[in-house]
């Protein structure tokens, strides 16, 4: 999903946040900003779980190079930040629609 | 290998290991460097690296991988040596197919070339970093 798309999600209804029931009736978006950032931490989990992996193996005197290391570790890092920030992002338009007048 | 956004990573991260199985070699020929064997026998010789690009189905490609090692070519040196227990009936050993000044060339090389590819790859997770700021406001 596009970064775009993830935003547009919200307009589809809150709904899709996982956890949280519907708002506007029972039909849920085909996929909300919430799922868009649960497959996010998905992968990003998959990245921090390789780099344990390495690190455990070159802790433990397994024959790892450095620089694979360092490159897991600086994915799973990157990747951490990228869902936050599209987190973050989400929930600032998320309370600017709250925040609208009527 | 699949690349996504961590293309630039994944590709230095070869170069990077490229570069040090290069070195591995550089330390392994200047550690045999005085290696002497038996006349006749198989002498030691200096292990050459050979590259190739990673074969890949992305546009961008792959980054490098080892081809394979290659034995330098060349005659070892007889030197006269009878106390040696290596020594031949005449008294000679063989030294290793060393070539000293040219590894010490290559093991630069190697190290600038390591160096060069941790170069891309700081730059390639700096860059990452600074995208993920982009959207503040």
């Amino acid at each position: 999903m596009s970064g775009i798309g993830a935003i547009g999600g919200i307009g589809g209804g809150v709904g899709g946040i996982r956890g949280t029931s519907p708002v506007s009736g029972p039909t849920k978006p085909a996929s909300g900003f919430g799922d868009a950032v649960m497959k996010g931490l998905d992968s990003v989990a998959g990245l921090e779980k390789q780099a344990d992996n390495l690190v455990a193996t070159m802790a433990s005197g397994g024959n790892v190079q450095i620089s694979d290391v360092m490159a897991a570790t600086s994915k799973a890092n990157l990747g951490m930040s990228i869902v936050n920030e599209i987190r973050t992002r989400g929930l600032e338009a998320y309370q600017s629609i709250i925040n609208v007048q009527v | 290998m699949s690349h996504g956004p961590f293309a630039s990573i994944d590709i230095s991260n070869t170069g990077l290991g490229f570069n040090k199985y290069w070195l591995d070699t550089i330390a392994h020929d200047i550690a045999n460097v005085n290696t002497t064997t038996t006349p006749g026998q198989e002498p030691f010789r200096a292990r050459m690296v050979t590259a190739m690009p990673l074969p890949t189905n992305t546009a961008e490609g792959g980054g490098v991988i080892v081809r394979g090692v290659v034995d330098h070519a060349g005659d070892p040196p007889l030197m006269y040596d009878p106390d040696n227990p290596l020594a031949d009936e005449k008294g000679y050993v063989q030294g290793a197919v060393v070539d000293l000044a040219g590894q010490m060339g290559d093991l630069i090389l190697a190290s600038r070339s390591y160096q060069a590819n941790m170069s891309v790859f700081k730059e390639a997770r700096d860059a990452l970093q600074v995208a993920t700021t982009l959207g503040r406001g």
